[in-house]
């Protein structure tokens, strides 16, 4: 079938591709709906990505977080119209030691694979997690979720609670993890530390907030998420050095591009955990669509993500909705509808 | 019901030199006729297709569909006509005869050589057929046109905004369609084109679908070198 991908062709430029596809054992056609565009997209289209990995990946279509309808399922398990999130890791090997988003064999929609800008999208079935009453501008955002879950639960096999977590970085991803560590921890004290006064507001169901100026020096925290990145994940590391507590756990989310000078010495004395976390496996997401499915706080709070819904219907509208995404508070929904 | 009717009857004179109607030659890895027939088959709001082939082809087209599709059983080939109007109006008493007809039943109608359609394209006439009667979709003229009655001197220049390229798919109401072709007098369907011309004919509204330039049709040797040339095969993208 000849199928329309909307590739970024090379930064600021999208263009439509023919490509005749042919539907393999196992896969179903989804028809994206709903995506969002996340900071890596943003790279990708703003060309603030090394050269090298420009020159190799591009063309290529963006956006890793979708959702879509299903149209068509040759083994009729999935009924036409079925809600689907659709999961970017696309698993190539399996090791039972190694979760699959470590694997590095394994390939990632809108970075090492195709993302879902297409007219369908010709998927394997296990990277599909059918839903139902959700709404779908909240569904969408399952798989920054994920990145949240995956975080979380790799740093629960090291210890059951922790009573008092901060968060360093007020943007998509803290918010999302802010949302996940009341929903896990409802009784630990939970402070978010940003970096402006604008987006520390939504956070409204953390216990306490703080600009990085306004930090009490003498404040301790047992457990904190880096979830700034960037050149600036060096000033947020050296923050959370100095205010966690002696054998405390960071959990490093925020991704830099550039290589970022720590503090070993603050690491080595204190006897501190760091855990590093990228993406999400199939498990996260059975796991982010059975917390929407059942709690409406955590939905109601993750709504709050939904900066603006932008409807594109062709390549050029595309480009304009990253243009719009990169002032947003939070995060852009595209209504598909090339 | 929804049906699509797509219009195959063609005996590919104007290709040239090939054996074969046009729809039957190769795009990539698959003959055009089977690529436009995959646009429908998938599409979620289309119950049945119903083909309209040349019937000298008739059979051939028919083990083509079964080689590549899993599932036949809402296809229907038929007969086509003399015309594409004669074409278009087999498939639809075909639906009548067989599957009777309700107030709001549509067809969706498609050129078998124009196979870069999309899934927007299809949507917007059903969803603009059930509100007007009537879709036809069109692409913004980029170029003059001119008109000349007599081949040799400019008849006129019609403002260019105002000019369309009409292209495929094109919706309809099945009983309303019918109903006004019945009405047609002999002299005026030899005019018919298309199945819009039967509306307009009458004086009766048909709405426009926003078309794209990539949506072109497959007439000639050098369509066929251009669709060839943008179709990407053999990839895989995971």
């Amino acid at each position: 079938m000849i199928n329309q991908f909307y590739r970024l062709k090379s930064p600021r430029t999208f263009d439509i591709d023919f490509v005749s596809e042919e539907l393999e054992e196992n896969q179903v056609i989804v028809r994206p709906t709903f995506l969002s565009i996340c900071n890596s997209d943003l790279k990708y289209f703003y060309g603030k990505k090394e050269e090298k990995v420009l020159k190799e990946r591009l063309p290529l279509c963006l956006i890793h977080e979708a959702i879509g309808s299903v149209v068509y399922d040759p083994m009729g398990k999935l009924k036409k119209g079925t809600q689907v999130v659709l999961i970017p890791l696309i698993e190539k090997g399996k090791k039972s030691c190694i979760k699959a988003n470590y694997l590095p064999q394994n390939r990632f929609s809108s970075s090492t694979a195709e993302g879902f800008t297409r007219d369908y999208v010709f998927i394997d079935r296990e990277r599909l997690v059918p839903f139902e009453h959700i709404d779908e501008k909240v569904a969408v955002f399952s798989e920054i979720m994920t990145i949240g879950i995956n975080a979380i639960q790799t740093l629960r096999k090291y210890k059951d609670s922790f009573s008092d977590i901060a968060i360093w970085g007020d943007g998509n991803i803290g918010y999302a993890i802010a949302v996940l560590i009341k929903y896990y921890f409802p009784d630990c004290r939970l402070t978010v530390i940003g970096k402006s006064g604008t987006k520390l507001p939504f956070f409204t169901f953390a216990d306490q907030t703080y600009t990085t100026e306004e930090l009490p020096k003498n404040m301790k925290f047992d457990c904190a998420f880096e979830c700034v990145g960037g050149t600036q994940s060096v000033n947020s590391i050296e923050g959370i050095l100095e205010h966690i507590e002696p054998q405390g756990f960071i959990s490093l989310i925020g991704l830099a591009e550039e290589k970022i000078p720590i503090n070993t010495r603050k690491i080595l004395e204190k006897g501190i955990v760091i855990i590093g976390n990228n993406r999400a496996d199939r498990n996260d997401f059975l796991e982010a669509k059975k917390i929407l499915e059942t709690d409406e706080i955590v939905c109601s709070r993750i709504k709050i993500l939904c900066s603006d819904v932008i409807s594109v219907t062709n390549e050029k509208e595309l480009s304009e909705a990253f243009d719009i995404d990169i002032n947003n508070e939070f995060k852009t929904i595209i209504k598909w509808e090339v | 019901m929804k049906y699509a009717v797509i219009l195959a009857g063609g005996s590919g004179s104007r290709m040239g030199n090939t054996e074969r109607p046009k729809q039957f030659l190769m795009l990539g890895d698959k003959p055009i006729l089977i690529h436009t027939l995959e646009q429908f088959y998938v599409h979620p709001e289309i119950d049945k297709i119903v083909i309209c082939i040349n019937p000298e082809w008739l059979h051939y087209a028919e083990d083509l569909i079964s080689k590549y599709l899993p599932n036949t059983e809402n296809i229907d080939i038929v007969e086509g006509g003399e015309t594409r109007a004669d074409s278009l109006m087999n498939g639809c008493y075909h639906i009548k005869e067989k599957y009777g007809l309700k107030k709001d039943d549509i067809i969706v109608s498609h050129d078998a050589v124009t196979p870069f359609l999309t899934q927007k394209m299809i949507t917007d006439n059903i969803e603009l057929c059930l509100k007007y009667g009537a879709t036809d979709t069109v692409y913004p003229a980029v170029e003059t046109i001119v008109q000349s009655k007599d081949g040799k001197f400019i008849t006129e220049i019609p403002i260019r905004k105002e000019m369309y390229y009409g292209q495929n798919p094109q919706a309809f109401n099945i009983q309303k369609l019918i109903k006004l072709f019945e009405s047609l007098t002999e002299k005026e369907k030899q005019t018919l084109t298309d199945g819009c011309k039967i509306f307009t004919t009458k004086g009766e509204k048909v709405a426009l679908v926003n078309g794209k330039d990539y949506n072109i049709k497959i007439t000639t040797l050098y369509n066929l070198k251009v669709a060839n040339a943008i179709l990407e095969t053999g990839v895989n993208h995971d």
